[in-house]
C-alpha cells in the first residue's frame, strides 16, 4: 500500500514538474544581451566586398547585415529601460546604417547615421560622409526608370511610335555617370563595393531594356546581344558573372527559336550556316557557364543546354534527313 | 488504494495552483497618461562598453584597446566576487574585430574560447564560426581522400 502510494506520488509530482518545465531555447537564437555582441560580428563584415562575393551568413545561416539589424532593433525593445540613458545611442543608430546601407536601404541608412553625427562625436566625420554618399546614391537609384518616350514622327502619324532609344540610352548614360562619380568618391571604403553594385543594376536595367524591345527596335537583336555582352564583359569580376552569361545564352537559344520560327527548316529560306552560329554561340556559353565548378549556376547551364541542344539537333534532323 | 488516489487528486490540485499565476494588473489608470520610469543610470561598465563599441566603429585599433582595458577594470572593480557579467569577453570579441582583421579572427577567437568567462550562447556562436571556416573544411577534406589501391 505504502509503495504504491509513494510510486503515485512520485508520478504526480514528475507529471506537475514537466507541466511547469519550460524548454531551454538553443544558445544561437537566444537575444543577443549586449550590444557589443552584434557590433563586433557585423564590424567583421563591414569591409567585406559584396560586388564580389555574396554577403556574409551568420550562425543562423542568414544574411548577416539583416540578422545584426533585426538584433539591433530587438535589443533596442528589450532593453529599452536599459538604453534610455542614451549612452549607446550613437553607437547602435551608426551600427544600424552600417547594416542597412547594405540592404539597399540608402536613404534610412543615411537617417541612422545622420542621428549618429548628432549623438556621438567621435563617428561624426565618418557618418557624415557616409550619410551624403548615401543621399546622392540614394538619389541616382531612385530616380524614374530610364525609358523615353515614343519618338514623335509628323510623316507617321498613322503607325506606331517607336522608342526614343536615344532619348532613353541618355538618360542610362546619365545614371551611369552619376554613380561612376560616386564610385570615384567613394575609393578606398567599403561603400566602394555598394556602388559597384549598384552600377552593376544599372548596366543590367540598360541590357534588359533592349533585349525587352528587341523584336520592335531597327536591328534589336544585334542591340540586345551587345548589351548583355558588354554587362557580361563589364562585370566579369562580380558574383553575378554566371548569371550574366546565362541571360546571354538565354537570348541567343531565342534567338535560335526565332529564327526556326522565322525561317521554317524545311523551307528553301533557311540558312543553316546562319542557324549554326546561333547555336554555336548558345551552347558554347552554356558550356562555359557548366563547367563552373561550385557555381550554383552549373546545374541550370547543363540542364538549359541539354534542353538547347535537343531542339537544335531536332531542326538538324528535320533540315538535313532526306 | 482510496488514500493513494486522494493523495494523487490533492498534488494534482497543488501542481495545478502552482503553475497558476495571475494576470499581472494595469499600473495606474487605463486612460491618464503612462507614468515614465526614471532611466537606469549607466554605471562605469555601461561607460566603457559604449566607449569599445564606438571606438570598434570607428575602427580605431589603439582606442579599442585602451576601452576594452576600462571595461576589465570596471568589471574587477564593480564585480569584485560577483558573477561576471559577459561584457569582458564580448569586449574582447568586438575589440578583436578590428585588432584581428580577416583570417586573424580566427586565431583570436581561438583565444578568447580558453577564457571561462564567455557565456553558453557566446561559446556556441563562436565554435560554429571557427567550424564554419571554409578552408578548415577543404583541409578536412583533403585528409577524407581515400588513397587509391
Amino acid at each position: 500500500m505504502n509503495a504504491l502510494f509513494s510510486r503515485a506520488t512520485c508520478a504526480a509530482l514528475a507529471a506537475g514538474l514537466l507541466a511547469c518545465a519550460t524548454t531551454e531555447i538553443d544558445p544561437r537564437y537566444r537575444p543577443s544581451a549586449s550590444a557589443l555582441e552584434i557590433i563586433a560580428v557585423l564590424e567583421r563584415h563591414v569591409p567585406d566586398d559584396t560586388y564580389r562575393f555574396e554577403p556574409a551568413r551568420d550562425f543562423t545561416d542568414r544574411n548577416v547585415y539583416r540578422s545584426s539589424l533585426l538584433r539591433l532593433e530587438n535589443l533596442e525593445q528589450l532593453h529599452a529601460d536599459a538604453l534610455r540613458a542614451g549612452h549607446l545611442d550613437g553607437a547602435i543608430a551608426f551600427a544600424k546604417a552600417r547594416a542597412l546601407e547594405r540592404l539597399r536601404a540608402y536613404d534610412l541608412a543615411a537617417d541612422a547615421y545622420h542621428l549618429a553625427a548628432e549623438r556621438e562625436q567621435t563617428l561624426r566625420e565618418e557618418a557624415l560622409r557616409s550619410a551624403d554618399l548615401l543621399d546622392a546614391l540614394h538619389d541616382a537609384v531612385t530616380a524614374p526608370t530610364p525609358l523615353a518616350t515614343a519618338r514623335k514622327s509628323p510623316e507617321r502619324t498613322d503607325e506606331l511610335a517607336l522608342p526614343d532609344v536615344d532619348a532613353a540610352l541618355a538618360r542610362f548614360e546619365q545614371r551611369a555617370a552619376k554613380l561612376e562619380e560616386l564610385a570615384h568618391a567613394a575609393e578606398g571604403t567599403h561603400h566602394a563595393y555598394v556602388i559597384a553594385e549598384e552600377i552593376e543594376r544599372a548596366d543590367l536595367e540598360r541590357a534588359r531594356y533592349f533585349t525587352r524591345l528587341r523584336d520592335v527596335l531597327p536591328e534589336g537583336d544585334v542591340r540586345a546581344v551587345s548589351e548583355l555582352e558588354r554587362v557580361a564583359l563589364r562585370h566579369g569580376d562580380s558574383k553575378r558573372a554566371a548569371r550574366h552569361l546565362l541571360a546571354l545564352a538565354d537570348l541567343y537559344a531565342d534567338l535560335s527559336i526565332d529564327y526556326v520560327e522565322d525561317h521554317p527548316p524545311e523551307g528553301l529560306l533557311f540558312d543553316p550556316g546562319a542557324f549554326r552560329d546561333l547555336v554555336d554561340s548558345g551552347s558554347r556559353i552554356y558550356e562555359m557557364v557548366a563547367s563552373r565548378d561550385g557555381a550554383p549556376e552549373k546545374i541550370e547551364a547543363a540542364r538549359r543546354l541539354e534542353a538547347f541542344l535537343a531542339f537544335a539537333l531536332s531542326v538538324d534532323r528535320d533540315r538535313f534527313t532526306p | 488504494v482510496r488514500r493513494a488516489a486522494a493523495a494523487v487528486a490533492a498534488l494534482w490540485a497543488l501542481g495545478g495552483i502552482a503553475c497558476a499565476t495571475p494576470a499581472a494588473l494595469p499600473e495606474g489608470s487605463p486612460i491618464a497618461a503612462p507614468a515614465h520610469r526614471a532611466a537606469i543610470v549607466p554605471d562605469e561598465l555601461d561607460r566603457a562598453a559604449a566607449d569599445l563599441a564606438v571606438a570598434v566603429l570607428a575602427v580605431d585599433r589603439d582606442a579599442a584597446s585602451t576601452a576594452l582595458d576600462a571595461l576589465e577594470g570596471a568589471e574587477r572593480e564593480l564585480r569584485p566576487d560577483g558573477p561576471a557579467t559577459g561584457l569582458v569577453p564580448a569586449g574582447i570579441e568586438a575589440a578583436d574585430a578590428v585588432r584581428c582583421p580577416g583570417r586573424a579572427g580566427l586565431g583570436c577567437t581561438v583565444l578568447l574560447l580558453e577564457r571561462d568567462d564567455v557565456d553558453a550562447a557566446a561559446r556556441a556562436r563562436l565554435e560554429r564560426w571557427l567550424a564554419d571556416d571554409p578552408l578548415a573544411l577543404a583541409q578536412t577534406r583533403l585528409g577524407e581522400r581515400v588513397s587509391p589501391p
